[in-house]
């Protein structure tokens, strides 16, 4: 639906319905929940430092490490992402605007108070919810198993619902979009490579969240109108509490049925971005295409049917978990077909190593050494013993952590001059880079180490086993280093944004040179963002190293006219040792 | 044609993933893992150190190709780039394909799938048998004596202090049940065969020396099977978050020659001759 | 315009309301899972009777869709009718939970109550979310035929619900 230029500063900046207003608005409340979930992550990491200290109560620990995960994963992670679909959709495919501006606004608002809520729950008696964040029950549905099951858990159930309230509107809206608001001539198969991210990760959260909701539901009946879904008789503290026959592993297979693919929705729009981004820095066309959005569909597909990997030591059925690692293990598969595809874009490539290149360049290595530790969860027989260890926290944060903001990082630095019109500084930007990814990759690694070694995952205080003595907590030193390392990175990244907004260097429509339709608008992209006349779409989205001298490129919407890279800056010359620009070699 | 270094940034960023994989197959070539205690756990152990071959050759392979096209990129200047013919990018997307179902499922199906078998599918021959019960937050364990058979329990009869488990005070079949609170005493070389439960929340049985877990459920007993193959102290751990003292959920295992272990339990109190 | 043409809206539309579907559909799926676990676990399992009121109302319901169709064909006429009844199906249902209580059925009695309860509020939630549709769509005729299908794809729920409740 139409709307008018905005006027006033509410319906500009607040109640805006221009999804590139939206869209920054939720990368900015993304980056206020980083703040409180990092922090989080800090405390945790002192107090695994110094048990002996007593600086927090058990209590108090439970409830960072629960919230921790809550925040990150759906607040943050899932946030950002939000952010980048809102901004870059209708601009990659060459629309106005979303379908639904109105619901689209409507997403924004419905978060804000979600996210108010899961930090309220801090504060009520009990602290906020302490049973992890995958909340299983018994503990999470009975208030004297921990505290923190009391309103703690309510509240952080009615966050969840709004918090998937406002994914599935912001779904539709991605969902519709993208397969009917597409300019003439853009196909599907001219699609850019993060569009089709958007979509997938939209398509598999939309199916996958609901089981969660009913879950989620039933977990509130069972603690407010006495059901029995997913609690059983028990005794606590020598008092017996009847409370039915319940089953609670009713609610892990209703909890990892989204569980799973929610990985997927967080991984796949970063990469996929990333993808996107490459062939801009290595002038060259993405190797394999129509193979990695094939490859996309499959691992779609798969996740969704392997969820019981996360349940293999429960007890269930052991012919049905050999058919969980048999169908996990598959997914590798397609995802080496990605890491494939990604490497092959780098082949000789030009390279042009810009922030957003660098930032590109390590989730590549990321995905290496995060994707293959997947191989041993999956396999039910390694995941017995590494079930519940610090090797389970060291892959899903090395994959939902270090690869998702890795290329969250880069699409940030890329895409910030068509959001604010100003370029992010290269210098301050490298030094985030090297405070952010080298940390991010050695402190998983070694959890990984950890994690070979046995030590168990949310434990207050890992001292308390002897097996942990030596090598398990020896590692603990350099990983609680690199994340206040990591911590100052994130102060300089901020810095630089502030910086940046206030005396960037203002950048032109197409700083980078790309092909893809964002980058024939002004920067920032305007009202209505394409001018008078929608681009017609005549290529596909990475016709690099074409023209007669094989350095020209070909815009999305350039009706087949070669366009010339822009000269290279003095900085860039020096860097790469000579021009960039039509030269034919020395 | 001049031969042009690649700019100062890629060749840290080169220094960086090369150091960060060579780092990284040290460090998991560094035997982290106790010595293994158990059968079963020699076959995980199995599976687990293929799996580290396996990804770490491909991690290895990887990151070369990663750094030569890093490094080699900006030789090409002169003639100009051909795209890769379709053909060759569904080639590369095959491969990988092939490649990855071979390795993963060869895990899955061809090295670890007997001890799979042997955890769930086989019957253990002349197995010790013994129940155990995780609660908030300690580790009750009990054998059923004699007579082979265990004491009816119910929930309403958990004591904390004196009948932490809710054993039948009337049942005959309990009389000779012995209970311990957090030590096991176990035959190295017979297979032990747990009944697991509890009366609170979800707790999980793993000792980190065997290798082995199993989830002990509310409302759905479950059981474990492993057999130790080292006389030795080992700790039992629990590895599912069960609220405040999770952390200090601390039991242990001690396998000792089949001669030590009936001389322990021997001279238990049973459950009839306690109060 | 928003720079999509009245087509491009109108698909749009109709891909809005097959993704609400899949999504709606996916929630009872992950409730009749529930259901069909629970009811095969071998633990104490009694179906409560269900009020001949909710009969009564599943006619209604269907009622109400017939009228929509009726409308559909001849002009809107008997729009407001369907509407009308899909009022009477909620109040109607509402009225059972009053006489399952008056029975001393509640939502916490036994296994199948909780699913009765949850199952049916829960669909009538969604139902009064199609009457909101349906009564947008009596001032915004296009949207008529969205909110129709959204309706009638309710009264398929129902159907659904029911089954689940009484042949699982």
């Amino acid at each position: 639906m139409s709307h008018a230029e905005p006027q006033s500063f509410i319906s500009k900046y607040i109640f805006s319905f221009d999804h590139k207003v939206i869209g920054i608005q939720y990368m900015i409340t993304a980056i206020v929940m980083a703040l409180f979930g990092g922090g989080l992550a800090l405390m945790i990491r002192t107090q695994l430092q110094h048990p002996e200290m007593g600086l927090f109560a058990p209590e108090a620990y439970l409830s960072y490490v629960t919230m921790h995960g809550t925040i990150m994963v759906f607040f943050v992670v899932s946030m950002a992402i939000s952010g980048f679909g809102n901004f870059l959709i209708p601009l990659q495919i060459g629309a106005r605007d979303m379908a639904y501006p109105f619901l689209n606004m409507l997403s924004y608002w419905t978060m804000v108070p979600a996210c108010l809520i899961m930090i309220a729950s801090f504060f009520v008696p009990g602290g906020a919810a302490a049973a992890g964040w995958t909340m299983y029950p018994p503990l999470s549905a009975v208030e004297q198993t921990v505290p923190g099951s009391g309103i703690g858990t309510t509240l952080w159930i009615l966050g969840m619902a709004l918090f998937i309230a406002s994914f599935t509107m912001g779904g539709l809206n991605f969902l519709t979009t993208i397969l009917n608001c597409r300019t003439k001539g853009l196909t599907m198969w001219r699609l850019p490579l993060a569009t089709w991210g958007f979509l997938v990760a939209t398509v598999l959260g939309l199916l996958a969240f609901p089981p969660l909701t009913s879950a989620a539901i039933m977990l509130l009946f069972d603690r407010h109108v006495d059901t029995s879904f997913f609690v059983t008789d028990m005794v606590i503290n020598d008092q017996l509490l009847n409370l039915g026959d319940g089953t609670p592993l009713l609610f892990q297979h209703l909890f990892w049925f989204l569980g799973h693919p929610e990985v997927y929705v967080l991984v796949i729009p970063p990469l996929l971005m990333t993808m996107d981004i490459i062939p801009v820095f290595t002038r060259r066309p993405a190797f394999g295409y129509r193979q990695s959005i094939w490859a996309l569909g499959v691992i779609s597909f798969l996740s969704m049917i392997v969820w019981g990997h996360h349940m293999f030591v429960t007890g269930m059925n052991p012919y049905i978990g050999k058919y969980f690692s048999i169908a996990t293990v598959i997914i590798t598969a397609p995802f080496a077909v990605l890491g494939v595809n990604l490497l092959a874009s780098l082949w000789r490539a030009r390279l042009r190593p810009a922030v957003p290149m660098l930032f590109a360049l390590a989730v590549i290595s990321a995905v290496g050494f995060g994707g293959f530790g997947g191989l041993f969860l999956g396999t039910m027989v390694s995941d017995i013993y590494f079930h519940e260890t610090y090797f389970v926290v060291g892959h899903f944060h090395l994959m939902i952590g270090t690869v998702t903001l890795l290329g969250i990082f880069a699409a940030w630095y890329f895409w910030f001059p068509k959001m604010f019109g100003k370029k992010m500084d290269e210098n301050l930007g490298r030094w985030h880079f090297w405070l952010t990814a080298l940390p991010m990759i050695a402190i998983f690694l070694l959890m990984h180490l950890q994690g070979m070694g046995g030590m168990v995952r949310r434990t207050f205080d890992p001292g308390t086993y002897e097996y942990n003595a030596g090598m398990n907590m020896a590692l603990r030193f350099p990983i609680t280093i690199m994340a206040y390392v990591l911590f100052i990175g994130q102060m300089i990244f901020f810095w630089n944004i502030v910086r940046s907004l206030k005396r960037g260097e203002p950048a032109g429509e197409n700083p980078w040179d790309a092909a893809t339709l964002e980058w024939i608008t002004p920067s920032p992209a305007p009202h209505g963002n394409f001018g008078a006349a929608l681009p017609v779409v005549s290529c596909g989205p990475y016709e690099y190293s074409v023209g007669e001298d094989g350095f020209g490129y070909l815009p999305q919407s350039g009706g087949g006219e070669v366009a010339v890279h822009s000269p290279a800056s003095a900085e860039e010359r020096e860097e790469t040792g000579g021009t960039d620009s039509g030269e034919t070699g020395a | 044609m001049e031969k042009r270094k690649p700019p100062r940034i890629i060749i840290a960023l080169v220094a960086f993933f090369a150091i960060f994989t060579i780092l990284s197959v040290i460090g998991f070539a560094v035997p982290w893992r106790s010595e293994v205690a158990s059968e079963e756990g020699q076959g995980i152990d199995a599976v687990i150190t293929y799996l580290l071959f396996a990804t770490g050759a491909l991690v290895i392979v990887g990151h070369a190709i990663l750094i030569r096209f890093l490094l080699k990129g900006r030789d090409d200047q002169t003639t100009a780039y051909v795209r890769p013919p379709a053909k060759v990018e569904w080639m590369w997307g095959v491969i990988p394909v092939i490649v990855m179902m071979l390795l993963a499922e060869a895990g899955v199906l061809v090295v670890g799938s007997a001890t799979w078998d042997k955890l769930y599918a086989e019957t253990p021959t002349n197995p010790v048998v013994l129940e155990v019960v995780g609660k908030q937050f300690e580790w009750l364990i009990r054998y059923p004596g004699k007579d082979n058979t265990y004491g009816a329990y119910d929930f309403k009869w958990v004591n904390g202090a004196d009948n932490p488990m809710g054993i039948d005070e009337d049942d005959d079949a309990a009389m000779d049940d012995i209970i311990s609170r957090g030590t096991m005493y176990l035959p190295r070389g017979r297979t032990a065969q747990i009944r697991l439960r509890t009366h609170d929340v979800i707790h999980s049985f793993f000792v980190p020396d065997f290798r082995v877990k199993q989830d002990v459920i509310p409302g759905f007993p479950t059981e474990i099977r492993f057999t130790p193959t080292v006389n030795g102290v080992y700790e039992l751990v629990c590895t599912e978050l069960c609220g405040l003292g999770h952390y200090k959920m601390r039991g242990t295992v001690h396998v000792v020659d089949p001669e030590d272990y009936e001389a322990w339990l021997n001279k238990r109190p049973t459950f009839g001759g306690e109060d | 315009m928003n720079g999509i043409t009245a087509e491009q809206q109108s698909a749009c539309n109709r891909t809005l309301l097959a993704a609400l579907v899949a999504t709606v559909v996916m929630l009872f799926t992950g409730f009749a899972a529930a259901y069909l676990e629970r009811s095969t676990s071998g633990a104490t399992w009694e179906r409560i009777k269900l009020p001949p009121l909710v009969l009564v109302n599943t006619a209604i319901l269907v009622a109400s869709s017939l009228a929509l169709e009726w409308a559909r064909r001849h002009d809107g006429r008997g729009n407001k009718l369907g509407i009308a009844l899909g009022f009477a199906f909620v109040i109607g249902q509402t009225a059972a939970f009053f006489q399952l209580r008056a029975a001393g059925v509640f939502v916490s009695s036994n296994a199948h109550a909780s699913f009765f309860y949850l199952l049916t509020g829960l669909h009538a939630a969604h139902v009064v979310g199609g009457l909101i549709a349906l009564l947008a769509a009596v001032r915004k005729p296009r949207l008529m035929q969205f909110a129709r299908t959204f309706w009638h794809f309710m009264g398929g729920i129902w159907i659904y619900v029911l089954a689940v409740l009484t042949v699982l």
